[in-house]
């Protein structure tokens, strides 16, 4: 089968330093952090009480969607709703849902792979406790009554999936995938895979996650994976590469890219952002150092490889790389692995970013968001900084001069971004400049 | 953290203290949030559906069981003391007592399609005092689905022809062949509606095959309930627990049975009484399906 080229035409944003992707680009240029303090954090005795929540209102929400369709949906639902419009719209695609969105056709060429993490711990917290708690006081057959009727499609897995289905009219293949940290990126893979198989013409890829208590709490429990030092500073608290980096800050969020056959997307005049050239995920079998919450570097260098040599790019062509990296022991780690795998020594390193830096860890949506940051750079060709670390941390001093700390002006030829999750599961993707042909 | 959800704070009103219409005012707003029709929700009135997008509020069947439950948080009756009825007590009907929560039992709400017919259950529950001004604007369960089928014929019509002109070739004669029947089967649901006195016809037509069905299912119900008799005196505890089984769905089928029934009831008596509020929504419904016919016969 002859493998279709990919391009991306269309993205959307709800992160925790901005929600749409222009208030995204100004926050990620200016190196503005989302990450702040949350007084119920601190109510829950939380050690960790800092964290990325999107900055949304209701009535902003109401802006673009229905009403009826809002409450019966989570928060990551909501979050992947709203990034998914504005995805479509900037692709070209005209959505209105406040104007009779149930009467569109179907686009029958169209599907999505919409990633989530955790899932509906809002609903589970929120709405589903409270009435299991009274359950034993009502009547014989009502003990779940007061759920309401909206509860499953909340809680099911593939709530943000099909959230997106509905919405913008899916007719291709409409499905969640959750691999942990990797959600996000795997999406994308999942997605690219459609379209170069000619399963689809178009796919909007990404990741959503809740930014709710719930969806931290187990983090939390595990202390030693999250920030817990910098409650008093908390735009301070991610610091991926940093000296003081001592956990990752949880956040949550949602991005969509739409990817679209190259043929299509010429066919239709549609904007085009970049070339995705190749992705790959794989996972490092929990063996030789990989562990749950630990990648194989083994497994991670396979990855990336495996990427660079599908797509027949040289490391040395490679402009920036977007790393996993979040703040956390793993980050020196993850460093060696990149050098591993594109066999050069580190003054040779190109450069490296943490998008997480500003916006903390979204977990479901990391890889998404952070593609989402490549490919933005890569299209309007710059670097943005990777904040708080200008101490490096000690174990990679000598890749100092690749980390960027203020924004660069240049323009980019490949972008390189990996996410690795729980479980030992790791994701690489490599974009390409759009040069016209 | 989680973006802010405004709460609703329902301040549940006395029904015996509130008129028809602030009821029915209250119902309307209570399921805002399920109305995915905003349009048809906003101007809705006593007679407006809650399902369906065309005319009604475009609330999705799976969130009835919404509906209800906002009602009964709404609302405060004195019908409130539990008196069983069956002999297991799993069946309940509601007396007069202390002022409480008001509850709609399981198939209480089968014919509360609109506001209006919400509000006419109460009242015949006795929850609310009748009020025969009010009830004179309801129109009939009867009627409005009888104006529903007439909506949906006239917009599957539409579509058709808008379809249609899309298209060439022998995909176009397949499409026009369709549009054909279509047209035929509103020009005679046109008429069926017209005459109110056929429309009752064929309602109790309907009805007298469905209760038929439900006979032939009781009398099922009695023969396995004899053979249980039978053989509850022997030994044979696999025939027992079997027989048993066998007698505990018929049941099932036979109270689902029931709850259809109960609508085609409604419907076959209703049909032939024609209000002047149904009169007027069925010359409405009429004159839109002539015109759409007009048109479709044209093409």
């Amino acid at each position: 089968m002859t493998r279709r080229r990919v391009v991306v035409t269309g993205m959307g944003v709800v992160a925790p330093n901005g929600v749409g992707l222009a208030a995204y680009r100004d926050a990620l240029r200016a190196g503005r952090s989302g990450i702040t303090w949350h007084e119920e954090l601190a109510r829950l005795n939380f050690a960790c009480q800092i964290g990325g929540a999107p900055p949304l209102t209701e009535d902003e929400i109401l802006e673009v969607l229905p009403e009826a369709d809002y409450h019966k949906m989570n928060e990551a639902m909501v979050y992947a709703a709203l990034a998914a419009v504005e995805c479509a719209r900037s692709a070209g695609i005209d959505v209105d849902l406040l104007r009779g969105y149930q009467e569109t056709p179907v686009a029958w060429d169209t599907g999505t792979f919409m990633g989530c993490g955790v899932g509906g711990m809002d609903t589970i917290f929120d709405e589903l406790m409270p009435v299991m708690a009274e359950a034993p006081d009502q009547e014989p057959g009502r003990g779940t009554a007061a759920m309401g009727t909206s509860i499953v499609p909340k809680v099911m897995g593939s709530s943000v999936s099909v959230t997106l289905g509905k919405l913008l009219g899916l007719g291709g293949q409409t499905s969640t995938n959750s691999s942990a940290c990797n959600t996000g990126t795997e999406a994308i893979f999942e997605g690219y895979k459609q379209v170069v198989l000619g399963y689809a013409e178009a796919m909007y890829v990404g990741g959503a996650e809740g930014s709710h208590y719930g969806v931290w709490s187990g983090f939390d429990a595990m202390r030693d994976v999250l920030c817990t030092r910098y409650n008093e500073a908390p735009e301070r608290g991610s610091q991926p590469m940093g000296a003081g980096a001592c956990g990752f800050v949880p956040a949550g969020g949602a991005a969509v890219l739409r990817l679209e056959s190259l043929e299509a997307a010429l066919a239709r005049g549609a904007p085009i952002l970049c070339e995705l050239l190749s992705a790959y995920v794989n996972s490092g079998g929990q063996r030789d150092g990989g562990t749950m919450t630990f990648p194989n570097p083994d497994g991670v260098v396979r990855c990336i490889r495996r990427v660079l040599d599908d797509a027949g790019v040289a490391p040395s062509e490679i402009s920036l790389i977007n790393g996993h990296l979040t703040s956390t022991g793993a980050d020196p780690r993850e460093v060696e692995s990149w050098l591993r795998a594109l066999e050069l020594p580190a003054e040779r390193l190109p450069l490296i970013q943490s998008t997480k830096s500003m916006i903390g860890h979204t977990l479901g949506a990391a890889g998404a968001l952070e593609a989402v940051a490549a490919v933005d750079q890569l299209s309007r060709g710059y670097v943005h900084p990777s904040i708080n670390c200008e101490q490096i941390h000690p174990e990679i001093r000598s890749i100092a001069a690749s980390v960027p700390h203020a924004l660069v002006e240049r323009p980019l030829e490949h972008v390189v971004k990996a996410s690795f999750g729980f479980g030992d599961v790791n994701g690489c993707l490599l974009f390409r400049r759009w040069g016209g042909r | 953290m989680a973006f802010k959800r405004k709460e609703t704070v329902i301040e549940a009103t006395d029904l015996a203290t509130i008129t028809a219409e602030e009821a029915e005012k209250r119902i309307i707003a209570g399921v805002r949030k399920y109305a995915t029709q905003e349009a048809n929700w906003s101007r809705a009135d006593a007679n407006t559906p809650f399902l369906g997008h065309i005319i009604g509020m475009g609330i999705e069947s799976s969130n009835l069981a919404d509906i209800t439950m906002s009602i009964e948080r709404q609302f405060l009756t004195r019908r409130t003391r539990r008196v069983p009825v069956s002999p297991d007590g799993s069946e309940v009907r509601l007396d007069e007592g202390e002022l409480g929560k008001l509850r709609i039992l399981d198939g209480q709400d089968a014919l509360a399609a609109t506001p209006g017919l919400a509000v006419k259950m109460l009242m015949d529950l006795g929850h609310m005092a009748p009020d025969p001004a009010y009830l004179g604007k309801v129109v009939s369960f009867a009627y409005i689905s009888v104006i529903g089928e007439g909506w949906k014929l006239n917009e599957a019509l539409r579509k058709a022809m808008g379809r249609l002109e899309k298209l060439s070739g022998p995909e176009r004669e397949e499409a026009l062949a369709n549009l054909r029947a279509l047209t035929a089967q509103a020009k005679s649901y046109e008429a069926l509606i017209a005459d109110a006195a056929a429309l009752a016809g064929q309602r109790r037509k309907s009805y007298e095959e469905e209760k038929a069905a439900h006979e032939a299912l009781e009398s099922e119900l009695s023969m396995a309930t004899a053979k249980l008799a039978g053989a509850a005196g022997g030994n044979d505890s696999a025939r027992i627990a079997s027989l048993r089984s066998e007698e505990a769905e018929i049941r099932t089928r036979l109270k689902m049975s029931a709850a259809k029934l109960r609508v085609s009831a409604e419907i076959a008596s209703q049909a032939g009484n024609r209000s002047a509020a149904e009169a007027a929504k069925v010359a409405e419904i009429r004159g839109l399906l002539q015109e759409t016919v007009r048109l479709a016969e044209s093409c």
